[in-house]
Formats: structure tokens, C-alpha cells, sequence
């Protein structure tokens, strides 16, 4: 039965929400972060992101008909996301001036993860839309499933 | 009557109207993934297949009463093979997608219902219009 399978794509994209939020959060938790406990500075990560969607499906116009669509949704070939790798943004690093610090360097400089606060509040939005959306399809979806399973059992 | 039309149409569009609701879970899943191309249902030849109806309709005034001609063209009309193609540009809009989602799944549930409708006539009719 093939529409059960679109509950998985959709629980994968809620997957890769929740990495994201994860991965987001921990960057603005370590925004005042001088020094990890491997001595340097936290670097912070991004999340990537890969489907399984096929490369060139759609310059060559590969299309999928009716009766080979139930045979790939039957054979989980609608593109899933997935967390392919979790990698260190490349971000200058900020340099706060403050002697005092233990961390600091020999010109007094702490140096602090480049995150951007701003930015990360603006992912979190993201992902949360990206989490509701998901939870939406896949709620819709079974929804319709349960319609369709009460064909023929009312009067 | 004979209802196999109607059947044959209405299993047919929610059948496609299923496949639609895949595409766009599947694109409301896959929206943050870089380079993603949006799953699209067309339906190639539909046009041919409903000329073709229409043809088939013209000869068949003779043999046929009015309404099994436009259920035949109809049911000509929907054999045109869906398919779930990917689009050549990438980028998914999160709102469209939902939009459309939800256009679908009224559309769906307004099938479904036209399909039980169909049933509970010939029920009736099987029971000699008695109810219950």
C-alpha cells in the first residue's frame, strides 16, 4: 500500500528538522563559549542536508507513470531528506579585548565562536516552520488514510 | 444505470489525487535540501485521450443515451497516464506547497465521499429501496 510510505518521507523531513534544531541550538547556547574542553575555541557546525532524489531525473524528463509510481512509493523511491553530515561552519571567529580573561591570548584578545544571534533566531523560525509544515503533511496524510479505509463501513 | 463508470472515474481521480498528496509531502519534506527539484503530477496524453473520447462519443450518439456518452468521454478523458515527474527548476515553496496540500486533501475527501454516495445508491437499490 503505497500512500503508507509517504508518512515515512514525511516523518524523515521532521528528522531532519529536529537536527537542525539541535545543531542550532547548541551554537547559541556556545555563543560566549571562549574554550572547549579540547583547549580550543568552539567552532560552530551547520547541518547538511541530502535527499535521495535521483541526479538528472529532471533534465532527462524521467517520468514515473501510474503503475510505476505504486511500484516506487512500494519501493520507498519518493525523495527522502536526510542529515548526510554535520560540518563546521566556516565563520571568522570574534575577538573580544578583555586581559583579564584567562582565555585570553598574549594581546588580550578572548576569542568567541562568530555566530551571529541574529541569524540564528531566524533559523530556529525556519526550522520550526520546516517542523510544522512536515507535521502538517503527515497529519493531513493520515488523515486521508483513515477516510479511505472507512469506504464502504458507514450507511 | 450502470455505475462502472462512475467508478472506474472516481477510483481513478482519487487514485491520482493520492499520488498528488505524496508529491507534496515529499516536497514539503525535501524543501531545505539544497538543489531539490519539486515532484509534480502532469498528465501526458490527457488531451489525446479525451479527443479520442470525444470521437468515440460522436459515433456512439446513435447506440447510446446522452448520459452514457459523457461517462464514456469522461472516463476516455481520465485515461491519460499520470505521472509524477520532477521539475527542471529547484526550489520549493513552503506556502504554495501547503496551499496545494490543502486544496488536494479537500478535493480527496470530496472523491471519497462521491465514491461512498455511488455505494450507498446501489445498496439501496440492491435492498429495493428499503432502508436500514
Amino acid at each position: 500500500m503505497g500512500m503508507f510510505s509517504v508518512l515515512d518521507v514525511s516523518a524523515a523531513g521532521m528528522d531532519v528538522q529536529q537536527a537542525r534544531l539541535e545543531v542550532a541550538a547548541a551554537n547559541l547556547a556556545n555563543a560566549q563559549t571562549s574554550r572547549g574542553s579540547d583547549g580550543k575555541a568552539y567552532e560552530p557546525l551547520t547541518v547538511v542536508v541530502r535527499s535521495t532524489q535521483v541526479e538528472g531525473n529532471g533534465a532527462t524528463g524521467g517520468a514515473r507513470s501510474g503503475a510505476a509510481f505504486a511500484q516506487s512509493v512500494g519501493a520507498n523511491l519518493l525523495p527522502r531528506p536526510a542529515v548526510s553530515e554535520v560540518v563546521p561552519l566556516d565563520l571568522a571567529p570574534r575577538l573580544v579585548h578583555d586581559p583579564g580573561h584567562p582565555d585570553a591570548d598574549e594581546r588580550g584578545f578572548v576569542t568567541y565562536p562568530g555566530v551571529d544571534p541574529v541569524a540564528l533566531m531566524l533559523d530556529l523560525m525556519n526550522i520550526s516552520r520546516g517542523y510544522e509544515a512536515n507535521l502538517r503533511a503527515f497529519d493531513l496524510t493520515r488523515s486521508l488514510l483513515q477516510r479511505t479505509l472507512e469506504i464502504g463501513s458507514r450507511r | 444505470m450502470n455505475t462502472d463508470p462512475i467508478f472506474a472515474i472516481l477510483s481513478r481521480a482519487i487514485d491520482i489525487s493520492a499520488m498528488k498528496q505524496s508529491a507534496h509531502a515529499a516536497n514539503v519534506a525535501n524543501a531545505d535540501v539544497a538543489g531539490y527539484r519539486r515532484l509534480e503530477v502532469t498528465f501526458d496524453g490527457a488531451l489525446d485521450a479525451a479527443l479520442a473520447g470525444q470521437d468515440v462519443a460522436t459515433a456512439g450518439v446513435q447506440a447510446h443515451g446522452a448520459d452514457e456518452r459523457s461517462l464514456a468521454a469522461a472516463a476516455s478523458a481520465e485515461q491519460g497516464t499520470p505521472r509524477l515527474v520532477t521539475s527542471t527548476t529547484e526550489g520549493v515553496r513552503l506556502d504554495q506547497e501547503m496551499a496545494q496540500m490543502a486544496q488536494n486533501s479537500v478535493r480527496y475527501q470530496a472523491l471519497l465521499t462521491a465514491f461512498e454516495k455511488t455505494m450507498s445508491l446501489l445498496r439501496l437499490a440492491a435492498r429495493e429501496g428499503r432502508e436500514g
